[in-house]
């Protein structure tokens, strides 16, 4: 019953949303306009939160719209009403958040101390040249304490869609061997599904793009998926290196409907959905580590240490000596 | 019952060891195949570097948390801790140090090194009692620094500047296990230097030192790294309250020295101690070897909660070393 009452809840609101400010290729952002860096602490994957006068930790993340992860402005609708947003915890119920405004723009809080990930949806419609516009940012929030024990891992580590509520959705496989600890770098492969009406959708137009721009595009295979190996773009010279500096790489996918209908009494010929998929990576573990320098090392310090306990044993060895004693002496 | 008794009492204890030993490593080093996790908090070096691990150590999440600002000792951090210690010690009053002698993954591959040095016929090291007295001190040290490091990491002391946070977690990035526990699941990633920075070049560098050391000194000396291991000094502490005990009754020993030329870790006192009821020794891995040496009837007993399961006995000695297949106490003089 109140599955049910929710699930009337979102259906309210996928269908009566309030007219936003016709933000354009929305996606989240844990990064921090520069202004306000300062009062930002950063937890578990560099997750972004702030702390509230109770002393309790927010979750934060901000709206950005643009294609490329660097440049993309923080998005600002001061005038226009609030997109509608969806906050999925853990164990797959709807939870509250604040959606607000501040400069530069949208930023969105909640509590999120479920261990496991939350998905975040924020969703933009508008008509514009006889295109409807469905535009859906989604990220996923690690939460996570080692505190908290790690049982049953792989149950809360599973990725998950809200096709109650979400037409058209990204979802980002997990890799092997992928836990709380993980961070994506560069050089995995990652694999992206892409769901359409809670299905998996072919022949999707999928991009990605990493924190400096480098993009590639692919069309879904028959699963609905798309594989994309992170590349290594962060080259830094050694004394600036952070071997934990995280980057953005943002996804996104389209798919058009040819459906004619009206939105707001504005008539539309096809319907545009977009879906948008925030994700971090670090650079590669193998960035400057060697594994062929620590073999070596291993096997000299082998060979040395058993070369020097040999000679050590053989320089203590004492020469047989026979001793003659004349007991009449 | 009393059969029951004498046929433990005269059992080859050693075999029965070896075989535990390997059930052990199997459950602990590949576990993680069957989705067993036994703990997190475990008194052996259950190593989660290695991902098919049946568990994990207790020093990895004890180093975890001890990284934590100094006000968070008061609130949720000091409890998280404190809690993870009290696991460890529930888990440590059961079995002891009999951990170590029969549970620990990285002790059990020591003892496999010594086997083949045996086949080798290569003869094994000792040391003489003021270099033992020295090197025992080793592992006091290093539990004092993981304790130490970790807040040093993210805390200031004095107005010095924190520590490096490649250096975290320390004993972790020193532990010969990190290195070689995954070898044994096919994963050798963990042998590699990290040039990213100076700090996290030392400490991959020495990691691959210990473990290189470590491969040769086990080759040599029996249970090599057990006299460094910060691990014992914890167990050793909790021993005093523990289940599983070993007691000496000082009154019956002959002082023949054969526990001592048994022992795999050199402990004196096990042979010169008379006095003391309660024998388990910060280096002692409990191993109940002295048990099985000793020909004096009730003299050495290992008990759990005051019930005694296996008494050194004439008869067993006499039995266990007139076997064909089962080698004499090795000859080491008492110094």
């Amino acid at each position: 019953m109140r599955s049910k009452a929710v699930f009337s809840i979102i259906i309210f609101f996928i269908f009566f949303l309030p007219e936003g400010s016709a933000l354009e290729n929305i996606w989240f952002s844990a990064t921090p306009p520069d202004k306000i860096s300062k009062k930002i602490h950063y937890g578990m994957h560099g997750q972004a939160y702030v702390k509230g006068e109770d002393g309790i930790g927010k979750k934060i993340l901000w709206i950005r719209s643009g294609h490329f992860p660097v440049e993309s402005p923080y998005a600002d609708g001061a005038s226009k009403k609030k997109p509608a947003f969806f906050i999925l915890s853990p164990d797959k119920k709807i939870i509250k958040g604040e959606l607000s405004h501040g400069l530069p723009g949208y930023y969105l809080t909640f509590e999120g101390n479920l261990e496991g990930f939350y998905n975040l949806y924020l969703i933009e419609k508008f008509v514009k040249k006889e295109i409807l516009n469905i535009i859906t940012a989604k990220t996923e929030v690690i939460s996570h304490k080692c505190s908290r024990g790690h049982g049953g891992m792989k149950k809360k580590m599973a990725p998950k869609i809200l096709k109650q509520a979400i037409c058209f959705e990204i979802l980002r496989k997990r890799i092997p061997g992928e836990d709380f600890h993980t961070f994506l770098s560069s050089g995995d492969k990652v694999t992206f599904k892409v769901f359409f009406n809670g299905t998996p959708l072919k022949d999707s137009k999928i991009t990605f793009k990493t924190q400096k721009g480098w993009g590639k595009s692919l069309k879904t295979n028959i699963n609905g998926e798309a594989v994309f190996q992170i590349i290594g773009d962060y080259y830094p010279d050694w004394k600036k290196l952070n071997q934990k500096k995280i980057h953005t790489f943002l996804i996104t996918a389209e798919h058009t409907v040819k459906k004619t209908g009206t939105y707001k009494g504005i008539i539309y010929k096809q319907i545009h959905y977009t879906g948008t998929l925030k994700g971090c990576y670090i650079p590669s573990k193998a960035l400057y580590s060697s594994s062929l320098h620590g073999f070596f090392l291993l096997i000299f310090i082998i060979i040395t240490t058993g070369v020097f306990i040999y000679f050590h044993r053989t320089r203590r060895r004492k020469p047989f000596k026979e001793y003659t004693f004349n007991e009449k002496d | 019952m009393k059969k029951i008794r004498t046929f433990i009492n005269n059992s080859n204890l050693a075999r029965f060891r070896f075989y535990f030993q390997i059930v052990a490593f199997i459950l602990f080093v590949y576990g993680g195949y069957l989705s067993i996790t036994i703990s997190e908090r475990l008194p052996v070096f259950a190593c989660p570097f290695n991902k098919v691990s049946g568990g994990t150590c207790y020093l990895m999440p004890l180093q975890h948390q001890l990284h934590i600002t100094l006000n968070r000792f008061a609130s949720s951090g000091g409890l998280h801790l404190l809690k993870g210690f009290l696991i460890f010690a529930g888990l440590s009053l059961i079995f002891s140090k009999g951990w170590c002698g029969y549970i620990c993954p990285l002790g059990t591959i020591q003892d496999w090194i010594t086997k083949a040095r045996k086949y080798l016929h290569i003869s094994f090291a000792t040391y003489d009692k003021t270099i033992f007295d020295h090197l025992k001190k080793i592992k006091y040290i290093l539990l004092f620094l993981i304790i130490l490091i970790p807040i040093g990491v993210k805390n200031s002391f004095v107005g010095l500047p924190v520590l490096p946070h490649d250096i975290f977690p320390p004993f972790c990035k020193i532990c010969p296990g990190r290195i070689l526990l995954p070898l044994f699941s096919g994963n050798t990633s963990q042998i590699y230097i990290d040039f990213s920075t100076k700090t996290a070049m030392f400490m991959t560098a020495s990691g691959i030192i210990v473990a290189g050391i470590f491969i040769t000194g086990a080759f040599v000396k029996k249970r090599f790294f057990c006299l460094f291991c910060p691990m014992a000094v914890l167990l050793f502490i909790l021993s005093k309250v523990a289940f599983l005990r070993l007691n000496k009754d000082g009154a019956k020993c002959t002082r023949c020295g054969n526990c001592y030329r048994v022992c795999d870790v050199g402990i004196r006192e096990i042979a010169d101690d008379i006095t003391n009821k309660n024998i388990v020794k910060d280096d002692c891995i409990m191993c109940f070897k002295c048990v099985e040496a000793c020909p004096e009837n009730k003299c050495l007993t290992v008990s759990f909660l005051r019930i005694p399961l296996f008494t050194s006995t004439e008869t067993g000695f006499f039995k266990r070393y007139t076997r064909k297949s089962h080698t004499p106490p090795d000859s080491r003089s008492v110094k």
